[in-house]
């Protein structure tokens, strides 16, 4: 599938329900927002209008959570269209969702579901990503998400994995540094090898998120500040890929719009900060392969 | 371990196992352990298999409910939060989910209820839920153009009879045993409601401004709603209240000028409110 670069949108924020009416009556000091696809599918109402406000002013992206692209019940052909319908509406940036299942057989566990990491797997991901690129007639973006669980059989790395599939499916890649982190410490390896495994020219947009500590394990939350250890894998992620979209998420104990600003505010300085610092060090950066420009020939 | 599953036979197995409720007791988590390692789960020292699924069966469990209690915010206060969970728990088995968005999750949950006289024993609780139902679902109804008085100020008198008046998709009219509205209210104000007499309302939920508002409603306007959401005109509605189809409640009229009068009064209301849609107007180009 062909595609034009990625716009570069700077540092934005998830958009989300508690801040509606604060958005509508100052606007938002961030670059672009991130809308949850699902939340928008509705004939009407106040979300739409919403969305129809931030968009006169903002750029957007949509972010899914129900494409199930890893999934072995057909593509929902219902679900993809009314996403192109959103995206035919809005024209966003780009439509992002996850490499995960959410459910079998018709039953949905609304839940990103991790893959066993093999090569039948892969083979089977990579049609879907195809055939559901076809339907809504853009590139999509895959994230990956946290996990809790591996299987025995994979023999692929989760970075070696998404690679595979956004080069033979030509797809692009949401890194998610938060859940790079929390399936790192959950599954004892270092989140910057995921990272590293990643073609840099193919990531158009990085996640920042908090998580908790239940002691056993790291739980995905969106509920806290971005934390020190996800800061970092954000700065050696921009190292990699140079300037890159960012966009911070909170979707529980979700505090005021200006706090969320803040944090957005705070990703902006520290990219500008890591690039400033490459920039001044004059190398390349380490990943950059030239990649994209080779898939898109 | 033997032979892995196959992608879709692992999924099928894994989501059995979610979908089932967490266990709560060392012995529940061993034999999920076992199960889990049908499914090709891998576990370590610090989490075993089917620690592991478990994560992710209480995370099934909860999001749902947390989707459910932000709708249903009076039901669950009705139950209390762990009859409310056993609520949820019970109708999820019976239901699960299969519409992408979350928010469907609880389309068939006031029917549930209806027949869950041992998890919802309340009499109100199932008119609670029903009138929790129809405020989401207005609140997600399709934007329309309400009718307005330069509208209908613009139409000539001749064609008054048959002006259609047609309400808002996001109307909901409701009939309930129990003052609902009265008993919401105080449950939401955390009230512990230990008993409510019977008392029939008729209630109508719509959206204006993008709100969703609730409020009590006289026979003569349902009777007159109900006749209007089943396609009628002017000329229609004033006829029912000439001829006393209104409703036992509801005074017929004795006349046609007094009857227009009747419709005219309720007219006013509506457009306040912006429940009819405009059927006068030309069409907006393009739809």
């Amino acid at each position: 599938m062909s595609g034009s670069p990625r716009p570069f949108l700077g540092s934005g924020i998830g958009l989300r329900t508690r801040h509606f009416d604060e958005i509508a009556e100052r606007g938002a000091r961030v670059d672009w927002f991130e809308a949850l696809s699902e939340n928008f599918m509705t004939p009407g109402g106040r979300p739409l209008a919403v969305l129809e406000r931030v968009r006169r002013d903002f750029p957007i992206a949509l972010h899914g959570v129900s494409l199930s692209i890893g999934g072995t019940d057909p593509l929902d052909v219902d679900y993809l269209r009314r996403v192109r319908a959103l995206a035919d509406r809005f024209d966003p940036a780009w439509l992002s969702d996850h490499l995960c299942w959410t459910g079998v057989d018709g039953r949905n566990l609304h839940d990103l579901l991790p893959l066993p990491w093999t090569e039948e797997a892969l083979e089977h991901v990579v049609g879907r990503v195809v055939a559901a690129q076809e339907r809504l007639g853009r590139r999509l973006v895959l994230e990956n998400v946290s996990t809790y669980l591996a299987f025995e059989h994979s023999t692929l790395s989760e970075g070696e994995f998404l690679a595979a599939v956004a080069d033979r499916a030509d797809c692009d890649i949401l890194l998610d540094v938060n859940n790079a982190y929390v399936s790192g410490v959950n599954h004892g390896f270092d989140p910057r090898s995921l990272i590293d495994a990643l073609p840099p020219d193919r990531v158009v947009q990085i996640h920042l998120a908090g998580h908790s500590d239940l002691g056993t394990h790291l739980l995905d939350t969106h509920d806290h500040p971005v934390p020190e250890p996800v800061w970092e894998l954000f700065r050696h992620a921009l190292r990699r890929t140079g300037p890159v979209s960012s966009l911070v998420e909170w979707d529980g104990a979700i505090p005021p719009l200006a706090r969320v600003e803040e944090e957005a505010a705070r990703a902006k300085e520290v990219a500008r900060a890591v690039l400033a610092s490459e920039a001044e060090a004059g190398a390349p950066r380490q990943g950059k392969s030239g990649g994209r420009a080779a898939s898109a020939a | 371990m033997g032979e892995p599953p196959r992608l879709r036979e692992l999924q099928r197995r894994l989501a059995d196992l979610i979908a089932c409720a967490p266990p709560t007791e060392p012995g529940g988590v061993r034999a999920l352990a076992a199960a889990a390692e049908g499914a090709a789960v891998i576990g370590d020292e610090t989490l075993d298999a089917g620690e592991r699924v478990a994560i992710y069966a209480r995370m099934f469990f909860a999001r749902i409910r947390d989707a459910i209690a932000e709708d249903y915010p009076a039901l669950r206060a009705a139950l209390g939060d762990a009859r409310f969970d056993d609520l949820v728990r019970a109708y999820v088995a019976a239901h699960p989910p299969h519409d992408p968005s979350l928010r469907r999750a609880a389309d068939a949950l006031a029917d549930f209820v209806a027949d869950a006289h041992d998890l919802a024993p309340e009499p109100w609780a199932v008119e609670i839920a029903r009138l929790e139902r129809a405020m989401v679902a207005a609140f997600d109804a399709p934007d329309e153009r309400p009718l307005t008085r330069p509208a209908l100020a613009a139409l000539e008198p001749a064609r008054w009879p048959a002006l259609e008046i047609r309400p808002a998709r996001s109307l909901v009219l409701l009939a309930c045993r129990f003052p609902v509205d009265e008993i919401r209210e105080r449950l939401l104000a955390g009230e512990a409601l230990a008993r409510a007499e019977p008392r029939p309302v008729a209630l109508r939920v719509w959206r204006q401004d993008l709100r969703v508002y609730l409020r009590r409603i006289d026979p003569l306007e349902e009777t007159v709603l109900r006749a209007a959401s089943r396609g009628a005109t002017f000329g229609d509605l004033c006829e029912r209240i000439i001829d006393g189809s209104a409703g036992a409640a509801a005074s017929p009229a004795s006349d046609a000028h007094s009857a227009a009068e009747g419709v005219l009064r309720l007219l006013d209301v509506w457009l306040d409110d912006e429940l009819l849609l405009d059927t006068v107007s030309e069409p907006h180009p393009g739809g």
